[in-house]
């Protein structure tokens, strides 16, 4: 299928590689399905695209990229929706804001995106854990 | 909506497993102690909306940054010290 991105064209993508998420993304609750873009942006970032909406894209990367004691507790509730059975199953990516100064970059460590890899299942949750910034510095805080 | 006064140091009980203590109050703020099961999400209601701006924000990338994201990621944090 082809997929329309304000920023990439016309993608083809495979029905396979949509990852489906019932309550959509904090604040766009309409925005169900997104595919992950890996190939059109410096590794280790990739872009979280929607399927339906080509405006609509997030970067997004590995929170243990910049934060290698990150801790994700995910509820019960989150598990189920998402069919979590195994922790491999599981892939966790923060939404990152890059500024026109690409040095302030964040990343949001508090609301992470958690996904079921093998399910294709998808949610925003928020972490209890007030240590968690929702704008953590990749770059550090100089 | 169930409205109850209590005094600091007192508590109030939800269910078996939750339990609300008021901490302290001062002024307009009131410290609140929260001894809940583990598994529940226990959240600042603004903290919602937050995210929500947050993401916001995430869809205006500049362009010119973005090109530069590599180069500025890499130097960073592949070769730290080779910044000085």
């Amino acid at each position: 299928m082809i997929i329309n991105t304000a920023r990439f064209g016309n993608l083809q993508c495979n029905k396979e590689d949509i990852i489906v998420f019932p309550k959509g993304i904090l604040g766009f609750p309409e925005e169900h399905e997104f595919v992950l873009l890996r190939d059109v942006i410096q590794a280790p970032f990739a872009w979280l695209q929607s399927v339906t909406t080509p405006h609509l894209a997030f970067v997004v990367l590995d929170p243990w990229v910049v934060c290698s004691d990150y801790q994700l507790d995910v509820s019960k509730e989150v598990e189920e929706r998402l069919d979590i059975k195994r922790k491999e199953e599981v892939m966790t990516l923060g939404i990152v804001v890059i500024p026109e100064n690409p040095e302030k970059m964040t990343i949001n460590l508090r609301a992470p995106i958690v996904i079921n890899i093998e399910k294709k299942l998808g949610e925003q949750i928020i972490l209890s854990c007030e240590k968690y910034s929702i704008r953590y510095p990749i770059l550090g805080s100089k | 909506m169930l409205i109850l006064t209590r005094k600091r140091s007192q508590s109030i009980l939800i269910g078996d497993g939750i339990k609300i203590t008021i901490i302290d109050v001062q002024g307009n703020q009131v410290r609140i102690g929260i001894e809940a099961p583990k598994d529940l999400t226990i959240l600042r209601e603004e903290l919602i909306s937050e995210v929500q701006e947050e993401n916001l924000k995430a869809l205006q990338v500049d362009p010119n940054a973005l090109n530069k994201l590599g180069e500025v990621f890499i130097h960073k944090n592949a070769i730290p010290d080779g910044e000085k």
